[in-house]
This record gives structure tokens, C-alpha cells and sequence, in this order.
């Protein structure tokens, strides 16, 4: 096996990987979620603590809830918020980042600043204060965690659209008469989206490991809403009787985070290899 | 329409001598002016000069005005959409995240204001005139020469009014090169004017009009291009045009560098 085939069956390998960890979630919340008498609220003191059975595949919490019932409808609330939170993130920093990088000026410093300001703020403290002026929720949370996490994916669309905006086909994209709307929906955009899939891949990871420890202390989504964070947190006082009940959602949040930071590895090298393709001019189209 | 009087270009933190040294020109409405000369004389600047894009760390002296507007700054003020500039790399002029049957139907769309269909109609159309049929590809795809009518499609869409080709028929085989030569003349009968950019005799022939021999950055003989490609009044220019093939290829008698 050459260098080269060996790496081209890990990278197929690691897509595997990450398409099975990512389908794992969504397979259960299909599967599970939509189960007629599947409900995550509903208790029975007299099956409390159970363990694993075929009644309830993954056992029962300290209130007799069904367990596996509770994960399937956590995942709506800890993946949904998380993709929601890293694709909001990344639009914000995406349109801010061209804007600051392309139109240059007081608007570069600007934007700049905002995002110097943000980064030195601690989201974790923001999302404390917020939760305390507001009550908390899932959309609180949310909030906090897109107001400090855009300046990333600012940087990076702004790195790429100064780099760009002095390149031959945008100085001709301008000449031709395309308004600056124009310039930064086609010309810049589908540039700067490249470098920042990885980052929202890893956006989302962060986003669900953010939500489940904000859950976790007690901010943000309360109980008895099955949220995963929220269920670690429950199920704690119950770490000898009943280990699963912190296990299985500990479990599905190291799955679920590992698959999107290989699903962020797989993007990186879809655009290297489209750089490299960009570049390369193909031998059999050497004449005209 | 357009005027460039004593332009010069030098280097914005040296005191050396300037790169391009008092060129002087009128271009006007259905007329094509050609500048050639040897590699390194300042053709391409003067092309970047007036299209508003010198490269950073260059400055420009001297008049330029286009409608009877003087010009100034980084893309030249409110001629956006009114010169067409074909740079010498076509392949980096594209975007490399469009095919070309996207890019030219963009400028028949939103400069000119046409409808999404009717301007991939059209760029279709203007692609396989060119003899560019796959037009779905991307630049990365395409050769040096498919580029370059690619970029040729765009400036035949275009409303603007001054098209400058700097080395238009750069990597194009015999027909192509004379089918492009072909469609640059057919502008100037639009009412465009062309301001072409080459080293080669023959474009400068082909085109017409008015050609301007460069020299180490000055411009030595100016004149109607049959004239001065019959009767050059300049050594150099003479000189240049002893050493091309049909000529016999005759050396130079005396090192250009000398020639004044």
C-alpha cells in the first residue's frame, strides 16, 4: 500500500466514522422519539432506578421516566440548539468578516474592536448574566453563546476577504460595474464559506459540550426538560445506584461531539483538495 | 474619450527612474490604439494605470481623463462598468467558483440589466462563438487559451465602453489568435474603443488604428499603424521589426539598450 492509497482509505475510513457517530443520533430520535408511549415526562415511582430491560432499553431515572425516551427528545433540544447556535454564529461572523475585510476602512476598525471587545469577554460569565436577568431557556443560552463566539468566524472571513479583495478576478468583478452586494454574495462568499465549514463542524461540538455543562450547573434549560447536560446533572446523586443514568447521555455527547470534529477534518481536506485542484491545471487540457 | 497626457509611474518609496515616463495618448470612440514593445516596458502598467489597479507600492503622475472626467484612485472614480480590462493571466481574472457560463451571463445580467434565462441564453450564445462549447466548466478546468476567450466573452458582454486587452492573443494558436484579433476590431465598429497591449507585430497590424512603440517605459513613436509598421521612424522600432521572422530575422544591429 502507497502513502498515498494509505491515506486516501483513513480519510474514507474517518468519514465512515463520522457518518456513523452523526447517523447514531438522528437514528434514534426517528426511531425512539416518535415511539407511540414514549414520553419523556411521564413518571413511575414504582420503576424508579431501574436498570436496562425491554421495557426500557436504557432504564429508568430517579423518577421512573424512561431514560432512552428522555435522550431521544434531548437530542432535538442539545443538537437543534447546537446547529442553530453555530450556523447563526457563523453568518454573523461570515457577513461581519467580509464586510470588515473587503470594504476596509472604519469599518475594518469597527468591527474590529467589537470583536477584540467580545473575545476578552468571557461567554460563560455572559451567559450566567444573562440566565440570571432573564430566567434562562434554551434561547438565552443560544443567545449568549452566539454573541461570544462569531469573532472566530469573523477573523478567518475577514482574513479571506482582504486576501481577496486585491485579487486579479474581484479587481475585474469591480471594473465590470458589480456592486459591492454583488461582489461579496459571489465573489467573496463561496470563498470565505470554505475555510469556515470546519469551523462551524466544530461550532456545533463546542456549542452541544457548552449547552450540556451550562445544563449541567443548572443554567439555561431546566428541568424536567430532557436536556443532556441536564440529565448528567440529575442522574449524579444516583452515580452508584444507577450509573447509566449518567452514563448513556455522557456517552452520547462524546459520540455526538467526536463525530462533528471528524466531520470538521473531512471538510478541512474537501478544501485543500479543492485548492490544490484550483491550482494544478490538468495535463490533458494543455492546448486550447 | 479617453486621454493620458505625460503619464509616469515610479516606484512610491525610490528615487530611481520611473517605470513609465511621460506617455502621452488620445483614444478615442471606434478607435483601437496598440501598444507594443518588449516584455518589461511598461505596456501592462499603463494598462493597470488606467483601470485604477496599480499594484501596491506604485504611483502614478500625470492626467488621466476618460468621458472628460479626470481620474483618480483605486478603481478609477464612477468607470466601474465602463472599462473592460483583460489582464494578461486570464485564468486569475476569473472566479474560480463560477463556471464561465455563469460569469458571462452575470454581466449580461446585472450591468446590463437582462433576465436570468435570457442572460445564460446569451452567454451561451457568446461562449460558443468562441468556440467554447463545454460552458459549464470552471477556470481550473480550462487551458490557458480557453481562459482567455472566456475573458474575451466577457468583455464582448459588456456595456463598457473602453475595452483594454493586454495580450489578448496570448496562447492562442493561429486561427484563434486571428478570430480574436477579428472580434477586438469588430468592437471598435460598436463605437468601443480598444486599447490593446502586445508584443506582437502582426495584432498590431491586424487591428488598425493607431499604434504606440514602448521603450524602456517611454513611448518612442506613436503613429497610424500602417505607417508606422511600413516606414518606422524610430531605430528601435525598426529594429523590432527587422528581427520578426517574415523579416528574415535579422539581429539587432546594436544592443537595444543603447537604442535612445
Amino acid at each position: 500500500m502507497t502513502p498515498q492509497t494509505r491515506g486516501i482509505s483513513r480519510n474514507a475510513f474517518s468519514g465512515k466514522v463520522a457518518g456513523l457517530l452523526l447517523l447514531l443520533v438522528p437514528l434514534a430520535v426517528g426511531l425512539f422519539s416518535l415511539a407511540p408511549g414514549l414520553d419523556p415526562l411521564s413518571q413511575n415511582l414504582m420503576h424508579r432506578l431501574s436498570p436496562p430491560s425491554l421495557e426500557h432499553p436504557l432504564g429508568t431515572d430517579h423518577l421512573g421516566r424512561c431514560l432512552l425516551a428522555r435522550i431521544a427528545h434531548g437530542t432535538y433540544i442539545s443538537m437543534g440548539a447546537a446547529l442553530v447556535i453555530a450556523v447563526c454564529s457563523a453568518a454573523l461572523g461570515a457577513l461581519l468578516g467580509m464586510i470588515a475585510g473587503y470594504i476596509r476602512g472604519a469599518m475594518d476598525m469597527v468591527i474590529g474592536r467589537l470583536v477584540d471587545a467580545t473575545l476578552a469577554f468571557p461567554g460563560i460569565l455572559l451567559a450566567l448574566m444573562l440566565a440570571g436577568l432573564t430566567g434562562g431557556g434554551v434561547m438565552v443560552l443560544a443567545a449568549a453563546l452566539i454573541i461570544t463566539t462569531w469573532p472566530e468566524y469573523c477573523r478567518v472571513a475577514r482574513s479571506v476577504s482582504r486576501t481577496l479583495s486585491g485579487a486579479p478576478y474581484v479587481q475585474a468583478g469591480v471594473l465590470t460595474g458589480f456592486s459591492t452586494g454583488f461582489i461579496l454574495r459571489r465573489y467573496l462568499l463561496s470563498q470565505v464559506t470554505r475555510p469556515l465549514l470546519p469551523l462551524v463542524s466544530l461550532g456545533v461540538g463546542k456549542a452541544i459540550l457548552a449547552l450540556s455543562s451550562l445544563g449541567f450547573l443548572g443554567i439555561g434549560v431546566t428541568p424536567p426538560a430532557p436536556e443532556w447536560g441536564v440529565m448528567i446533572s440529575a442522574g449524579l446523586p444516583y452515580l452508584r445506584e444507577a450509573p447509566h443514568l449518567v452514563m448513556f447521555p455522557s456517552m452520547l455527547i462524546f459520540m455526538t461531539v467526536l463525530g462533528f470534529i471528524i466531520l470538521s477534518g473531512q471538510f478541512e481536506k474537501h478544501r485543500t483538495d479543492f485548492q490544490h485542484a484550483s491550482s494544478a491545471k490538468p495535463e490533458h487540457q494543455a492546448s486550447a | 474619450m479617453l486621454q493620458v497626457q505625460n503619464l509616469s509611474i515610479r516606484q512610491a518609496r525610490n528615487g530611481r527612474a520611473p517605470l513609465v515616463q511621460n506617455v502621452s495618448f488620445d483614444l478615442r470612440e471606434h478607435r483601437c490604439l496598440t501598444l507594443v514593445g518588449e516584455t518589461g516596458s511598461g505596456k501592462s502598467l499603463i494598462a493597470r494605470a488606467l483601470a485604477g489597479i496599480l499594484p501596491s507600492g506604485l504611483e502614478r503622475e500625470g492626467k488621466i481623463k476618460f468621458n472628460g472626467r479626470e481620474c483618480y484612485g483605486r478603481i478609477m472614480n464612477g468607470a466601474a462598468g465602463e472599462i473592460f480590462l483583460m489582464p494578461q493571466e486570464s485564468a486569475l481574472a476569473l472566479n474560480p467558483s463560477m463556471s464561465i457560463l455563469s460569469q458571462v451571463a452575470e454581466v449580461f445580467r446585472w450591468p446590463l440589466g437582462k433576465g436570468r434565462l435570457q442572460s445564460r441564453k446569451l452567454a451561451g450564445q457568446t461562449l460558443n462563438m468562441l468556440g467554447l462549447f463545454k460552458t459549464r466548466q470552471y477556470p481550473h478546468q480550462l487551458s490557458g487559451g480557453m481562459c482567455q476567450r472566456s475573458m474575451l466573452a466577457m468583455a464582448l458582454a459588456s456595456p463598457a465602453r473602453l475595452v483594454i486587452a493586454d495580450e489578448p492573443t496570448k496562447g492562442l494558436d493561429a486561427g484563434l489568435k486571428k478570430d480574436v484579433v477579428g472580434l477586438l476590431a469588430g468592437l471598435t465598429e460598436k463605437g468601443k474603443a480598444v486599447l490593446c497591449i502586445t508584443h506582437d507585430f502582426s495584432v498590431a497590424r491586424e487591428l488598425g488604428g493607431l499604434v504606440a512603440v514602448m521603450l524602456k517605459g517611454k513611448s518612442v513613436e506613436q503613429g497610424p499603424a500602417e505607417k508606422v509598421l511600413s516606414r518606422p521612424a524610430h531605430e528601435y522600432t525598426r529594429a523590432l521589426i527587422g528581427a520578426l521572422p517574415e523579416n528574415g530575422l535579422i539581429p539587432w544591429s546594436e544592443n537595444p539598450a543603447e537604442i535612445k
